[in-house]
């Protein structure tokens, strides 16, 4: 184990820089490496599979194309997905826990990136 | 019913690819599906989310990077074919699924409960761990809300998540061992070798056992591989050599470290060795098969398990199951919820001299060793029937809807 304190203090700031993308990833998508557009088919279809609509199905994907346009680079991740969810008929919403949750981390979103 | 058992591959096969099995045939008479995925967490990365870990910042904190990199192949993943997803060690619980049945054993130990012990053996310094820390838990926090049911091995484990996480209303679930008991005692002789059958690993404290056995005079015998294997042989031939040491060594250096204590800078145990130490009355006998196993528990006149804050403690039902009485320490954890009311174990400090005196009394006295081997088997019996996969069953059903 090194032990320079210089050397210290930069792994310091690593481990906060990495730990802080691995939680934006999730908040955001930035660094899975499957694409946006994929990554939201997959939300979108798990959205419609607890209503009985199986996540590959021809409805499925046509849920996820009808709100493709949503996704814009200039919108967070999860707000696009948020938004999508509550387009979709009210029978094809996953559940209320995963809008509340999602809702909750947009807010954290918000508040930690200020006005 | 579609159902994905998550598991983070750390090398090797074990308990849960086992419970998994046990499980699938159960609810394959059911009509589910079950499916183990694996995904790779012992592969260290050289960069993570765009930012490149090289070598040298890597060895600061290798378990942090190596957490991080496990989370970021989870989330790559495509689980959305599955109806539930059950998960086991971490970070798989941090999966991205909506119905999670969360199977825990444990946390990430070093971020949590073990987070001080780990800072004080000194594989870490302190304001790196610090840092790291806070990251892992803020991590975990933002996705354990995910989870449908928490099963925990233990109320160890239980309190652990309500610690940490505020967790409450996790549901017990306890893992019968996979030996049948025995039919009687048979040929018991307490004057058998006192065994531990157990993972050199940190902390799983075989070195207080070792050191035991150093300052008894009686047969001891170490069951199991690991990583500190040589760590553990390097102690037992300093204690051949000089068997004063035995007595001067403090337990606390010889297993609060990383391994390499009183060695030079850089230096590390041997690798290869003798298995049979002061005098031929300890043998250690490393990584075993199943059968060896089992024999060791037929020879053994008690059995010692001297973990800390263990998750559960499938060593001491496997004893019971032999009719072999248990020693564990009091900050054993799982090991004492096993042990403790079952009259058939003794709790101890966490001492080599503590361990060595329970042993020592237990084999001057065969009449009270017999007691609680007959304790031992009988509890074995009484639990054998138990419906242990029950609990898992009810939850992924209850996910699944």
């Amino acid at each position: 184990m090194p032990d320079i304190d210089g050397s210290e203090q930069r792994v310091i700031r690593t481990i906060e820089e990495v730990g802080r993308r691995a939680r934006g990833s999730h908040l955001d998508g930035i660094a899975d490496e499957r694409t946006i557009e994929d990554r939201f088919a997959a939300d979108l279809g798990a959205a419609t599979a607890h209503a009985g609509v199986p996540v590959h199905s021809r409805a499925a994907q046509l849920a996820a194309r009808a709100t493709a346009p949503l996704l814009d680079q200039q919108r967070r991740y999860n707000e696009a997905v948020l938004d999508a969810l509550h387009q979709l008929d009210h029978r094809a919403r996953w559940q209320d826990e995963r809008i509340r949750l999602l809702e909750l981390e947009v807010d954290e979103l918000r508040a930690r990136l200020g006005p | 019913m579609r159902v994905a058992f998550l598991k983070p591959d750390h090398g090797g096969v074990g308990g849960f690819e086992r419970l998994a099995d046990r499980c699938r045939a159960r609810l394959a008479e059911r009509g589910v599906d079950v499916t183990l995925v694996g995904f790779d967490a012992r592969s260290r990365v050289d960069r993570l989310h765009g930012i490149r870990i090289d070598d040298g910042t890597r060895d600061w904190h290798d378990e942090y990077f190596l957490y991080l990199a496990a989370t970021q192949r989870l989330d790559r993943l495509d689980l959305s074919a599955f109806d539930v997803v059950v998960t086991s060690q971490p970070p798989s619980y941090l999966a991205q699924h909506p119905r999670i049945v969360a199977l825990t054993y444990h946390q990430a130990r070093v971020f949590y409960d073990l987070a001080d012990e780990f800072a004080a053996a000194g594989f870490v310094r302190p304001a790196v761990h610090a840092a790291a820390i806070e990251q892992v838990r803020a991590l975990d926090r933002s996705r354990i809300g995910r989870v449908h049911t928490w099963l925990t091995g233990s109320d160890e484990v239980g309190a652990r998540l309500r610690r940490w996480w505020d967790v409450d209303g996790s549901t017990p679930f306890r893992a019968v061992p996979e030996t049948a008991p025995v039919p009687d005692l048979g040929g018991y002789d307490p004057g058998g070798p006192a065994l531990c059958v157990s993972r050199h690993e940190w902390p799983k404290r075989t070195e207080l056992v070792a050191q035991a056995a150093a300052v008894d005079d009686g047969r001891w015998e170490l069951v199991g591989g690991g990583s500190r294997l040589a760590w553990v042989r390097h102690l037992l031939e300093r204690w051949s050599a000089d068997p004063s040491t035995a007595t001067t060594d403090g337990p606390d250096e010889t297993w609060r470290n990383r391994g390499a204590w009183l060695l030079a800078e850089g230096d590390r145990p041997s690798g290869t060795g003798p298995s049979e130490h002061l005098g031929g009355r300890v043998r250690l006998h490393g990584e075993v098969d199943d059968a060896a196993r089992d024999e060791a528990y037929r020879r053994a006149g008690v059995v010692v398990a001297p973990a800390l804050r263990e998750d559960y403690g499938l060593t001491v039902l496997e004893a019971f199951a032999h009719g072999r009485p248990v020693i564990v320490c009091d900050d054993g954890g799982g090991l004492v919820e096993l042990a403790e009311g079952t009259g058939a174990a003794i709790v101890v400090a966490p001492t080599p001299g503590a361990i060595a005196d329970a042993v020592a009394a237990l084999r001057d006295d065969p009449a009270r060793a017999r007691e609680l081997a007959a304790a031992a088997l009988e509890h074995a019996h009484r639990t054998a029937g138990e419906d242990d996969l029950a609990p898992l069953l009810d939850a992924v059903r209850s996910a699944g809807g």
